[in-house]
């Protein structure tokens, strides 16, 4: 059975050879940079630099304002525990993922923040952005929103969100899990202070990378979240002042690095093509009888992932028939309960298709057959 | 000369910002880098007498340098 693979929102896969061969290189051939003057030690500092450098050209900063790190979920936790204020309030979109509810629920819990939702409109990027400047009252002194929904893929219009965040002098935490590769993203255009990308999803990394990019006009002060040697300034009792390093305690995941950065160096991002794609997977799924599909605004763009249920079946289930026909996908709430509840889907989740660089329109449709048999059998 | 950095990120990019005018160095963490601030990063000047167009092109780029130390 020939494996069809629409999980790219979870991880890109396949991941190429290039990366490999670059991660294989790292493996054989660096020692630990940052920590040592000699050929293998410095050969790993330049490829942690290489990383820097491709990934700030990929997102519009400076290379030292991009600190490495496993994924987006510890870039998300470095940026919202790094900034929130003591006692301040933080806003953010009920489409968040638990890498960010979670924080925020946390620091929340602790009673060191106030937590503030705005909801965005499944309908039109305006609605979304009244919601969100009527909720950015005097109290919010941070705002952390996700770029596109790891649900339903609906796209907030966070350049305008960044603005209007800018205006009333709050701070803005962008999640750009599931766009960074997908679309351009410039920092200085959007206007985000820190934007957090994963490695391993639409840049087409491995999987135990991802960063925090830091706005390269705007000098942020963050707190630090882990602390412990860095390779320089060891007499210091506290972290140092400056990015990276200040972030990025312990030994960096070298073989990781080298691997997102020749991902980085390779990366064709064609918007169009994954557009056309999600449009055949959309008009294919209306097509079938029984197939419901969640948040599909005429007025607002999408980032290539479907999310549909097809009758009453749980999505578990649906997606268990489905990889019984060798169709890859993910059911259930995706780690992020409260998108689901505002998409009415809070209760059996629903099943998510997400496209990436590898897929074919025969992916769309044996997608679309598979699904067609299902229903005809519910 | 060795022009001393505050960290190993610093002392890559002014590393390429010299190459870039035809400046080369080494990386080093010499006993004389590690005595400004307890561990950091060094670049020896290939040729010691550009030092101040090294400094020029380093201020020009945004990197501090935090010392120079002479071997």
């Amino acid at each position: 059975m020939e494996r069809v693979y629409l999980d790219n929102a979870a991880t890109s896969f396949p991941k190429s050879d290039g990366v490999f061969a670059a991660m294989k290189a790292a493996f054989y051939g660096c020692g630990n940079g940052g920590r040592g003057g000699y050929g293998i030690a410095a050969a790993a500092a330049e490829t942690v630099y290489d990383c820097r450098e491709r990934l700030s050209a990929l997102f519009g900063t400076v290379p030292e304002n991009v600190v490495l790190c496993s994924g987006a979920t510890l870039a998300l936790n470095m940026a919202i525990k790094g900034l929130a204020a003591e006692k301040c309030t933080v806003l953010c979109s009920v489409l968040e993922h638990n890498a960010v509810l979670r924080p925020l629920y946390a620091l929340s819990a602790a009673g060191r923040i106030r937590l503030k939702f705005f909801v965005p409109s499944f309908e039109s990027g305006d609605d979304t952005a009244s919601a969100f400047e009527k909720a950015l009252t005097s109290d919010v002194k941070l705002a952390v929103f996700t770029h596109a929904s790891n649900v339903c893929g609906m796209t907030l219009p966070a350049e305008r969100l960044c603005r209007l965040a800018s205006a009333h002098g709050v701070r803005t935490v962008v999640d750009c899990a599931q766009t960074a590769g997908h679309i351009p993203i410039d920092m200085s255009a959007l206007g985000a202070d820190v934007i957090c990308i994963a490695g391993h999803k639409g840049i087409g990394g491995p999987m135990g990378t991802g960063a925090l990019l830091v706005h390269p006009k705007r000098g942020l002060w963050l707190s630090t979240l882990v602390e412990g040697g860095t390779g320089s300034a060891s007499r210091e009792h506290f972290m140092p002042r400056l990015l990276p390093e200040r972030l990025e305690a312990g030994t960096a995941n070298i073989t990781g690095i080298a691997g997102l950065s020749a991902a980085a160096l390779e990366l064709s991002i064609n918007p169009e093509r994954e557009k056309e794609l999600r449009g055949r997977v959309v008009s294919g799924l209306k097509e079938i009888k029984n197939v419901r599909l969640y948040g599909e605004g005429a007025d607002v763009p999408y980032m290539p992932l479907v999310l549909f249920n097809v009758g009453k079946e749980p999505s578990e289930t649906v997606s268990e028939r489905l990889s019984e026909r060798g169709i890859c996908v993910r059911g259930g709430l995706h780690c992020a309960p409260l998108a689901h509840s505002a998409l009415g889907t809070g209760r059996y989740g629903g099943v998510r298709v997400s496209l990436g660089k590898a897929n074919t329109e025969a992916d769309c449709d044996a997608l679309l057959s598979a699904v067609e048999e299902i229903s005809a059998s519910v | 000369m060795t022009l001393i950095f505050t960290s190993v990120t610093y002392a890559v990019k002014a590393q390429r910002l010299l190459a870039a005018v035809h400046i080369h160095t080494t990386l080093t963490r010499s006993p004389a880098v590690t005595a400004v601030r307890g561990c950091g990063y060094g670049l020896r000047l290939a040729d010691g007498g550009r030092f101040a167009e090294a400094a020029e092109v380093l201020s020009r780029g945004g990197v501090k340098i935090a010392g120079t130390a002479k071997d």
